[in-house]
């Protein structure tokens, strides 16, 4: 790697504290939004290839049967891919979480076709809640695409390369999570783009110099 | 005024933007027309006063989750229907629906030093798309000749019920009839006859169910009722009923009438089965024994 | 005598933070941790006046690290700093037996009022206990 653009350990642990403040409000937004306690824990950060992403992601997953993702795309300065994750065994406890139990009476739609939905939504509120809480940390604004549910496993393809050019880097994030009260957790994977390392050591070196 | 105004008073989607207190701050040109609301008349009001179907948990949530971290939300017609309570486009005949389908997205509005002021909710009309969407939807489970559901649609609500009443633990069951000797029939008065008679037993077994049951033409001239939250006896009872009608019923085409009998098997789910294909070969024992006892019969296997 | 301060903070960044907050004070004696597990065996090697504890660390986390802390010594002055900053956050550490609980990043006043006010705690209890 070049080592202009490679961060220094102690932009790392800065990095490392600037993710935990943001995820520290993420969580406090998000007990606000959805009124109920979301435990995010300290995030895991690693620096890799784009092709070791896929590897990496199943290798985390990999005792987790039944598995549910959802995918978003987020684009600031901060750019990349987020995987929301989540397992669960009966569908209509991930309706109870966002009180939409009673959505069961529609004909319509299945039980997991709502739960798919469901998980969509909930996917929606914790990535933009971590995500944008990172970028606001940051001094930065993120818009983003819809989010998408891709089904129960994993699959190397679906990272894209046209986000993630092949001999670049990738920061990823790694945090588990679970709602209180409820049999319910998941990972949240952040895949950022490299390509923005120069502003972020920037943003990094505007952060140690607010509060050292 | 601003190009950007310009954009947005032309553009084929509805834009409104609400402030932080939920007071309407910008209502387009196509939300004017699409509501019957003009711009003038709207704009300062709260949008829970305007439309108060907006006044609910989900709604809420998205805006806060909009406030308080500035998330994008996604609004898909699928589940939500619409946003706004607008009348559909009228060039649609026999319109099935009540209200224009939408697919809606929020995001925030941010001032000159990046706080967020409010929030911005487009609206596109899916209409179109979601009633062509239903009539494939319809098609893709319809048999053609009787109108009933099809083999495919069948085994995937089977499948559905058969979750759903398990989870529950409540009773789920089927019945499998078939016309007697159709072979012959259709030999001896040909496949025109044949097809009316296929189609007259399809009509005879549905006005025989609740709307809550399932009837699907399962192969040539055999059908099979998936009976939701019914017992075997209930379910012995319904297709005595559909028998006795059938048998009772002269078909006539041509100046020719005839008399058809159906055979039956009738099945619950029990706590034994694995899977929903058990029930159904349960009820296909069933209906060999109907067929074995002598024909126009209704036997049930357990 | 200067007060003997141990910072627990997995972060170097969060601790330099800490340490610019009360820079101009030199009534503390400094000492540093970077996990809760080291940060315990520090506990018991100094026995410190006041701990300023971090919440999200590997090893042993604040929770648990505040739990042992007052096992050690039920009157030990542990002031929590976290980014960590919901209600039920705060009410469960204040029910572990915190002193008090900071939001991060510390703001220096806030830093300096809840080490004086810590002080006075100290002062009283020396006063009685001698």
């Amino acid at each position: 790697m070049d080592k202009n653009i490679e961060l220094t350990d102690f932009e790392k642990d800065a990095l490392r504290e600037i993710i935990n403040l943001a995820f520290g409000n993420a969580a406090a937004s998000l007990a606000d939004v959805l009124g109920m306690y979301v435990f995010l824990n300290v995030p895991v950060i690693n620096l890799m290839n784009p092709n070791e992403i896929s590897s990496y992601i199943e290798k985390e997953l990999n005792s987790s049967t039944g598995i549910n993702i959802v995918e978003q795309y987020y684009i600031g300065k901060i750019r990349g891919i987020a995987f929301l994750v989540m397992s669960y065994e009966n569908s209509e406890e991930i309706l109870s979480l966002l009180g939409h139990s009673d959505l069961l009476k529609l004909d319509d739609y299945s039980v997991d076709q709502l739960a798919q939905e469901t998980l969509i939504e909930i996917g929606n509120i914790i990535i933009g809640a971590c995500v944008s809480k990172l970028a606001e940390v940051l001094s930065d604004n993120v818009i983003y695409m819809p989010p998408r549910y891709i089904g129960g496993y994993y699959s190397p393809e679906k990272v894209s390369d046209e986000l993630f050019k092949p001999n670049s880097y990738v920061i990823m994030l790694k945090t588990v999570f679970h709602f209180e009260s409820k049999d319910v957790n998941g990972f949240l994977f952040l895949v950022n783009s490299y390509d923005s390392i120069n502003w972020l050591k920037d943003s990094i070196g505007l952060f140690i110099s607010n509060y050292v | 005024m601003s190009l950007g105004m310009q954009i947005a008073d032309t553009i084929n989607c509805g834009i409104t933007v609400i402030d932080t207190e939920y007071s309407i701050q910008y209502w387009n040109r196509w939300m004017e027309i699409h509501s019957g609301v003009e711009r003038a008349s709207i704009l300062g009001k709260n949008i829970f006063d305007v439309y108060p179907n907006l006044r609910n948990p989900q709604f809420i949530r998205n805006c806060r989750s909009i406030l308080s971290f500035g998330n994008f939300v996604f609004i898909s017609q699928k589940l939500h229907q619409y946003l706004f309570p607008f009348k559909p486009i009228s060039a649609f005949a026999n319109n099935p629906v009540e209200h224009m389908q939408q697919s809606c997205s929020m995001f925030p509005i941010r001032g000159e030093d990046g706080a967020i002021t409010g929030i911005c909710i487009t609206v596109y009309d899916m209409t179109e798309l979601v009633l062509y969407q239903m009539k494939l939807l319809n098609m893709s489970r319809t048999d053609m000749l009787t109108g009933l559901y099809n083999r495919r649609y069948l085994e995937e609500r089977l499948q559905e019920e058969w979750e759903r009443h398990r989870r529950h633990c409540r009773p789920l069951s089927l019945i499998l009839f078939d016309i007697d000797h159709f072979k012959e029939i259709n030999d001896t008065y040909g496949h025109i006859f044949g097809d009316l008679i296929i189609k007259t037993v399809a009509a005879i077994g549905r006005d025989n169910l609740r709307d809550i049951d399932v009837i699907g033409r399962y192969g040539g001239e055999e059908y099979c009722c998936i009976l939701p939250d019914t017992n075997c006896t209930s379910a012995l009872f319904v297709a005595e009923r559909i028998r006795k009608a059938i048998g009772d019923n002269k078909i006539e085409h041509k100046g020719i009438g005839v008399k058809v009998t159906i055979s039956a098997g009738v099945a619950q789910m029990n706590s034994g089965m694995e899977e929903a294909e058990e029930l159904i070969k349960l009820a296909d024992c069933a209906l060999y024994k109907a067929k074995n006892a002598g024909r126009d019969k209704v036997a049930l296997e357990i | 005598m200067k007060l003997r301060l141990l910072l627990i903070d997995d972060s170097l960044l969060a601790r330099m933070a800490v340490k610019k907050c009360i820079s101009n004070l030199d009534k503390f004696d400094i000492y540093e941790a970077a996990d809760g597990a080291s940060g315990l065996a520090k506990y018991r090697e100094i026995h410190p006046d006041i701990t300023l504890l971090d919440l999200t660390m590997p090893v042993m986390d604040g929770f648990k690290t505040l739990e042992e802390i007052r096992k050690i010594d039920e009157r030990a002055i542990v002031i929590i700093l976290t980014a960590d900053i919901q209600k039920k956050t705060t009410e469960r550490v204040m029910s572990l037996g915190a002193f008090m609980a900071l939001k991060k990043p510390p703001i220096k006043e806030e830093v300096i009022d809840a080490l004086k006010k810590a002080e006075e705690i100290l002062s009283k209890s020396r006063d009685l206990y001698g």
